[in-house]
């Protein structure tokens, strides 16, 4: 079934008040070792529609939204999945919004990469031979997995828009032993991009392979209060506190704490955050030319200085709040701060942690916690690797007093300091 | 028309024989996957279909390793063109030296899960109306509730398996529901969910009242806890805490494609000590009406019980069909994949602590000071180094034996695996199961899971 069939059925569905259609094709060349074997090599393709459905009716003289969706894969015709779809979207009561309407030009997004596409085969084995010729002393590669995806998005609306992007995906998880059989450790890394000349796998190996050779001698922190600095993976998830509270959907379900022009924290020690989505940064994993619906997004600034300015939203929360749609949260950027690396090191003792099990601020409360997987304790020229035990605390007892590095990083889905002191945070450990 | 993937029986099974005249072993697992989804929250509702998931996944083994090939393109002339090209790519590599795969019995079975009440002859607007009621409820029940949910899923997998010696087909159906809270006051936020499934119909698609009750209360107390002074304490995991114990500690540490790897270090550890005597743990995909219960696993293999630790000592790891071959392992019902487009890892099923003897009061009894942990949220184990960190929202203080109200929030425990195994005292009388679990292997590879266990008592780091 072509894309344009569906579309035309759906238009003669009298009863439905808008509809979207999204073709989405994968393509996926996998590949995974252990030790220096090959496992499985793996070829997927999958294609598929996902349709939704709108249609708008008065209750009590009120205007209300019913909605469904649907997939169609194959020879799957869109008939017989529309009555059922119709049938729950006429018990559904939301609140009305607008589809996108057309727009003249996407912006041009560089999140595509021709060669890697071409030939997926050929890098997959470029990155297999990296891994399994990668050299450190006292170091072994136990396993890899190596996906190359080609995506393609096709979407049009009732409202004549219409629109298409193409992505690839490169992505390499590897694991690394150290040591000997009285006593080993391990370490897992990930690194993913759209182009494949952001991998750079051989910095990021010989990174981890030294972290793996630290972590054999290392132990838990003292239990204490300690200022703690964020670095490299604990960088990624650090924002998604704040990510979440500046969303549309959480001011629209009552749970947001943040309010326009007010500042995030009251009178905060330290530096203040100034925070922005950036939907544009090439090759960056949440880079993208248009969103589920359609939507070109926005670079907006979120928060200014410590102060909230401009929430992100898609189109329904956008309508549902009366505010100027600009996608969801795009990729983290955050302004660097005053201090170097080396200034925020002092005054001694400092945590500097790199990878957690998980660090998941909670979106609501803004809890975290999270078990030390890579770390070190600063102590004047002292650097002891850390391992094991926990951090804990808030998001708002933890901006009371933060420091941004002056040097900067790019990771997958953020660009900002290369480091975040946090003051005085609670570490459970020996 | 779209086909049912029980109807390609003959077509894999011809498939399969024409792969194998090439290459020493082949098989094909057709998987469907198709549910509806009910949400009514205090400000939007969704009902949905849940996105189908079908497609075939062909395997075949060179003699040195697997190579697949997965669509979604059920046509016929498709699947045979999927399976030959497969077959081509794999012939250069044929090696005839290396380790022989057991096809196993020959069997042509088909298995069903049963249901009370069928999800599909209730009316979509009876649906829409239990999670609108179960949300007004919760609701209503507290002023500080700034946003409340109630969910209704219904999931039904059909999978197909075929190899020379297996035509195994089985039907799963489970059915789920989910109640989630927002309380604010003027200064914070707090959030809870509570829930169950089980395999099976419409019979499970309300939360008992009791449930709800104690979600609004817990919320509550959560919403004003402090934080408690991390360090080490006598503690009572509740059923669903010490399940997720059970799934970090020697769940993931006892999958054999982490020993394969050299990346668990229980492999060293069989049959030696690593938990109390008190401690017995299984992993089953046969426990009768369990969430993550299967008839077979994605290569065939017929579900049964693995007994992880007995009496304390570790027994068995978890199979999947790759590291039981390399490590002449006994096969256990625990290959599974996410769908048919992910690779097949050796993974957990229904996790649990077997219980004992003891009372909660028995346990609680003799604590001067310590918690109980309960509503669990996440947790992870690092089977290298059995690190392990388990976070839950609420922890109650326990003093001179008994529970006094007061609640701290989140609390997240950390430590040494076979350390807190090894400091359980007390294993409580009765077992609980929560099925809401999914789990994930690293960082992707989601899988139904679930797990549980008593309650326990021992002594654990907390934060």
């Amino acid at each position: 079934m072509l894309l344009s069939e569906i579309a035309d059925y759906l238009s003669s569905v009298k009863e439905l008040t808008a509809w979207e259609v999204t073709q989405l094709e994968r393509r996926e060349s996998q590949l995974y070792t252990v030790f220096q074997d090959v496992e499985n090599i793996r070829e997927v393709t999958t294609e598929e529609f996902q349709v939704r459905i709108y249609l708008t009716y008065e209750r009590n003289a009120r205007s209300f939204l019913g909605e469904s969706s649907f997939v169609l894969t194959g020879d799957d015709l869109p008939r017989p999945k529309i009555k059922s779809a119709l049938e729950m979207a006429r018990l559904i009561a939301n609140q009305p919004f607008s589809l996108p309407v057309p727009v003249s030009v996407y912006p041009a997004i560089q999140t595509f990469d021709a060669k890697v596409a071409l030939d997926p085969a050929y890098y997959l084995e470029h990155i297999r031979k990296d891994l399994i010729t990668f050299s450190s002393p006292g170091i072994r590669s136990s396993s890899s997995e190596i996906f190359i995806a080609e995506i393609t998005y096709n979407l049009l609306n009732s409202n004549g828009l219409c629109a298409s992007r193409k992505e690839t995906e490169t992505m390499v998880d590897f694991v690394f032993l150290a040591g000997n059989k009285d006593k080993e450790g391990e370490i897992e890394g990930l690194k993913r991009c759209r182009l494949y000349d952001d991998l750079n796998l051989a910095p990021t190996l010989n990174q981890y392979a030294a972290y793996a050779r630290d972590m054999l001698t290392a132990e838990p922190p003292p239990t204490g209060l300690y200022d703690v600095i964020f670095a490299e993976e604990a960088l990624d998830t650090f924002f998604n506190y704040f990510i979440a509270q500046a969303g549309g959907q959480a001011a629209y379900q009552g749970w947001s704490q943040f309010k326009e022009n007010e500042p995030i924290m009251t009178n905060p020690k330290g530096e203040r955050l100034t925070l922005i989505s950036d939907p544009f940064l090439p090759g960056s994993m949440k880079s993208k030319s248009f969103d589920e619906n359609g939507l070109a997004p926005e670079k907006v600034l979120v928060i200014e200085n410590n102060i909230f300015r401009n929430r992100t939203a898609n189109k329904r929360y956008a309508d549902y709040l009366g505010i100027k749609p600009t996608g969801n949260f795009a990729n983290v950027v955050v302004s660097p701060g005053d201090y170097s690396l080396k200034e925020l090191m002092s005054p001694a003792p400092v945590l500097h942690l790199l990878k957690f099990s998980t660090f998941e601020p909670n979106p609501v409360t803004g809890a975290f916690s999270g078990e030390i997987r890579v770390g070190y304790l600063i102590d004047g020229d002292k650097r002891v690797p850390i391992k094991g035990g926990s951090i804990s605390g808030t998001m708002s007892k933890a901006m009371q007093e933060i420091y941004f590095s002056q040097e900067t990083t790019k990771r997958e889905s953020y660009s900002g300091p290369l480091a975040i002191k946090v003051c005085n945070v609670n570490v459970a450990g020996r | 028309m779209v086909i049912m993937i029980k109807t390609l029986n003959f077509l894999l099974a011809d498939l399969v024989f024409d792969m194998e005249k090439k290459v020493p072993y082949a098989s094909a697992l057709a998987m469907e996957t198709e549910g509806e989804k009910v949400t009514v929250e205090t400000h939007e509702q969704k009902a949905e279909p849940l996105p189908p998931q079908r497609g075939v996944v062909f395997t075949v083994f060179t003699g040195r390793h697997f190579m697949e090939a997965a669509t979604n393109d059920l046509r016929p002339e498709m699947l045979k063109k999927t399976a030959q090209d497969l077959v081509k790519k794999a012939e250069d590599l044929i090696r005839y030296d290396g380790p022989v795969i057991d096809p196993g019995e020959m069997t042509d079975q088909e298995f069903y899960v049963q249901r009370q009440i069928k999800n599909e002859d209730i009316p979509l607007a009876r649906k829409i109306d239990l999670c609108q009621s179960c949300k007004d409820r919760v609701e209503r029940a507290d002023k500080r509730i700034t946003s409340a949910l109630c969910q209704y899923l219904f999931v039904r997998t059909r999978e197909l398996f075929v190899s020379r010696h297996k035509k195994l087909y089985q039907d799963l159906k489970r059915t789920q529901a989910v109640a989630f809270v927002v309380m604010c006051n003027s200064e914070r936020a707090a959030q809870l969910h509570t829930g169950h499934a089980y395999q099976g119909g419409y019979e499970h698609a309300a939360l008992p009242e009791e449930k709800l009750d104690k979600l609004i209360t817990d919320c509550a107390s959560i919403l004003y806890a402090e934080r408690l002074n991390p360090g080490y304490y006598d503690c009572i995991f509740s059923p669903a805490f010490a399940g997720m114990f059970a799934h970090e500690a020697f769940g993931h540490g006892m999958e054999t494609d982490m020993f394969l790897k050299h990346r668990a270090k229980g492999a060293e550890y069989i049959n030696k000590q690593v938990a109390s005597p008190l401690v017995n743990m299984f992993d089953s995909p046969a426990l009768p009406g369990q969430a993550a219960s299967f008839f077979f696993d994605h290569e065939g293999q017929p579900a049964s019980e693995t007994q992880i630790i007995e009496n304390g000592i570790l027994k068995s790891g978890l199979t999947d069909l790759n590291s039981a071959l390399r490590l002449n392992l006994r096969r256990t019902a625990n290959g599974r994949r996410e769908s048919f487009t992910h690779k097949v890892y050796a993974r957990m099923t229904n996790t649990y602590f077997v219980p004992g003897k003891n009372s909660l009061e028995e346990m609680l009894k003799d604590i001067s000071f310590g918690y109980l942990l309960e509503h669990p949220s996440n947790g992870m184990e690092d089977p290298k180094g059995w690190g392990i960190q388990l976070e839950g929202y609420y922890a109650e203080e326990i003093r001179d034996g008994q529970l006094t109200g007061k609640v701290y929030s989140p609390v997240i425990v950390t430590g040494y695996v076979p350390e807190l195994l090894k400091s359980i005292t007390m294993v409580g009388d009765k077992m609980e199961i929560g099925g809401l679990g999914m789990c994930g292997k690293g960082h992707k590879e989601w899988v139904k899971v679930t797990d549980g266990g008593p309650y326990l008592r021992l002594k654990a780091r907390l934060g």
